[in-house]
């Protein structure tokens, strides 16, 4: 079998890939956890630990840049771990020809979006291929962080009738590339949701722990949920009608033929809380986006299923992205 | 709308059995919901109107082998569609050049402007059939000759004839809205040769329901003419200078629907005028379609549900397909396994 696109894009292949090629070699428990960032004991001190490579095309687009892109992906991942991100740690591949002004103006970003959650690089590494090896920059960050309390987010948490709150409306930064490079010129720029999450983090963990928290990047909000609904065996429904996306957004998705809840976004998460605290959290989300909105809850029958009301009161199932989206034909 | 059509049905006194035409009907209905909402009034049937899933598998095949020696243009549902050997991703991963187009003109413009050898795949019903007569008109005004065309477009009529003729299992038909705002409402004028209903109908959720509202009133009063939900788009004429720019760069031929066979003037191809443009496929030997297990044929003519075909959930899921209908956005198969495989399997 040879690698296809469909192995890198967060759904059922990568999925598998896991399963068949990385977990059987890299047998270690953290890895086994499958969290977005993974939970070490070091002498006594737990850390969370993550890793994370970009390789966004364009590499500078509206609301933001590979740079920003970059950091938020490793210190967001981390933050819903239940880690607050101190250090990070950046690779940067780039190709023969790249202009250091533009290079500058990433590093730039990368600093900016670090100080602002509290992080500070502490190393780096450079490499450079020829001319056509890679598509100009490629770059991977690391990160390391502490917890924000000593009951951590976990799948295990998850009980039936906690509450599902999205932290603002999905699929803006899938949309944004979209109508970057699609050749139909649509005149009215979609804005990247790209933005780190750590301060939004930092104020849910002053009021409650959360059972459990994700940041929805590739594969967007379905696929995020399935894997929770799997993990937690129990099944999720969501009210179709509450779910926020922008109607840019949906109207970019009518004329491709995607659907907004598997785009991918770089600055949205889940958390999952108990009932009593769903009105606090979601108070201190609508601070920073007014769209944050409890979509569903933790159901307490099924087996690893997530059910979607439609706006018109039907049912029916969210399923797992099984390849990388396609534009259809009509 | 839902409760206007629970009433319908229950003056008409029994279930009734609706056989909406085109993919994006398919995928809208399930996508919204409406099988769990009328399963007691509506049996839902899918009909051949998805382009992917009529297409032969051996167009994929002369496209993969193109792909080897030019660049390749299609549009992104066709690339997992099995082949009888390989999909165009599997090709892709291979190294064959293969390239997502949403725009058959801009694809055209790029490659006109790239000089590489190119083949854009022309496939689709009425609905996509301009948006290629636009990327003809453009290489032949511009005498592009790096950009050809390999065409298997199709046309609605035929197949929905065929089926009519055939004893149709069905009370009406949701007729594809987007076909109609080519073609006209006049364009499925023929329809009321037969006995059966239909509404031309839009893909919004509230569009659908209407749609269905109409349909089960004129089963219940047997008005078999045809009717039209989506005036906001369609018009009785359809849209003139669609129709004249395929007229100008197109004429009918007969054509091959995967799981039904050749049809009488169900195609387009290139005018004898414009032929330069068509990919010369002189050296090519058609391969047999496999497959044997897969009933997506049946499926496409609605005489079995997706779920019917015993490879449905197992061998075929949308993750290892064994025929198009799985595969594509538009397809039956793939509608009822990602919305609602639960209630089937």
């Amino acid at each position: 079998m040879k690698i296809t696109r469909a192995h890198g894009n967060g759904g059922k292949q990568t999925a598998e890939l896991l399963e068949k090629i990385f977990y059987p070699q890299f047998n270690s428990p953290p890895l086994q956890d499958r969290a977005d960032a993974s939970s070490l004991l070091i002498g006594g001190q737990r850390l969370g630990h993550t890793i994370d490579g970009f390789v966004v095309s364009p590499y500078v687009f509206a609301g933001g840049d590979i740079g920003k892109l970059s950091v938020c992906g490793t210190v967001n991942d981390l933050a819903v771990s239940g880690f607050r991100p101190l250090f990070l740690s950046a690779a940067f591949m780039i190709e023969e020809g790249f202009a250091t002004g533009e290079l500058e103006r990433i590093v730039q970003s990368m600093q900016l979006t670090a100080a602002s959650c509290g992080a500070v690089v502490v190393a780096g590494d450079t490499k450079v291929v020829e001319k056509g090896a890679l598509d100009k920059i490629f770059i991977t960050t690391a990160g390391i962080g502490v917890p924000f309390h000593d009951i951590m987010p976990s799948t295990a948490r998850i009980k039936p009738g906690q509450s599902i709150i999205v932290s603002g409306d999905v699929g803006r930064h899938g949309a944004c590339i979209y109508s970057h490079n699609s050749e139909l010129g649509f005149t009215q720029q979609i804005t990247s949701d790209c933005e780190p999450l750590v301060g939004a983090i930092t104020q849910i963990f002053s009021i409650c722990q959360p059972a459990f928290m994700r940041d929805l990047t590739r594969g967007g909000l379905a696929t995020a949920l399935n894997e929770i609904a799997q993990a937690a065996g129990c099944d999720i429904l969501l009210e179709e009608a509450a779910i926020p996306v922008m109607p840019e957004v949906s109207g970019l998705c009518e004329i491709l033929g995607l659907d907004p809840l598997y785009l991918a976004c770089e600055g949205r998460f889940i958390a999952i809380v108990d009932e009593i605290y769903e009105n606090d959290v979601l108070a201190i989300l609508r601070a920073f986006h007014s769209s944050a909105s409890t979509i569903g809850r933790i159901e307490n029958t099924g087996k690893g299923q997530v059910w979607l009301r439609t706006v018109f009161k039907g049912t029916r199932i969210l399923d797992m992205l099984y390849y990388e989206m396609l534009p259809r034909i009509c | 709308m839902i409760n206007q059509i629970k009433r319908n049905i229950e003056k008409l006194g029994r279930r009734i059995t609706v056989m909406e035409v085109c993919g994006t009907h398919t995928t809208a209905i399930h996508r919204n919901g409406f099988p769990s909402l009328l399963q007691d009034e509506i049996n839902f049937l899918s009909g051949p109107g998805c382009p992917v899933c009529v297409t032969s598998s051996s167009f994929i095949d002369k496209l993969a082998n193109i792909a080897q020696t030019a660049a390749v243009y299609s549009f992104g549902d066709m690339l997992r569609v099995p082949g009888n050997k390989v999909s165009l991703a599997q090709a892709r991963a291979k190294g064959a050049d293969i390239r997502i187009m949403v725009s058959p003109l801009a694809a055209a413009q790029q490659a006109a402007a790239s000089g590489e050898p190119t083949v854009i795949a022309a496939i689709g019903f009425d609905t996509t059939a301009p948006a290629f007569a636009l990327a003809v008109e453009f290489c032949v005004q511009a005498n592009i000759k790096n950009v050809h065309f390999l065409t298997e477009l199709k046309t609605i009529a035929s197949p929905l004839r065929y089926l009519l003729s055939a004893d149709p299992q069905f009370d009406g038909l949701l007729l594809p809205g987007h076909v109609a705002a080519v073609i006209g409402v006049q364009g499925f004028h023929f329809l009321s040769e037969y006995t059966i209903p239909s509404v031309v109908t839009g893909f919004e959720g509230r569009d659908i329901l209407e749609g269905l509202s109409m349909l089960t009133d004129a089963i219940r009063v047997h008005a078999t003419a045809v009717h039209n939900q989506y005036r906001r788009i369609v018009k009785a004429e359809g849209n003139k200078k669609a129709q004249a720019i395929i007229e100008r760069y197109y004429q009918p031929c007969d054509a091959y629907f995967r799981g039904i066979g050749m049809l009488p003037d169900a195609g387009l191809r290139l005018r004898d005028e414009f032929a330069a443009w068509e990919y010369p496929l002189s050296d090519y030997t058609e391969t047999e379609e496999q497959n044997t297990a897969c009933r997506c044929g049946e499926v496409l003519l609605g005489r079995i549900k997706p779920y019917e075909c015993p490879l449905f959930g197992m061998a075929c899921r949308p993750d290892h397909p064994c025929g198009a209908c799985m595969v594509s956005n538009e397809g039956s198969c793939a509608a009822y396994f990602r919305y609602g495989r639960e209630t089937y399997l």
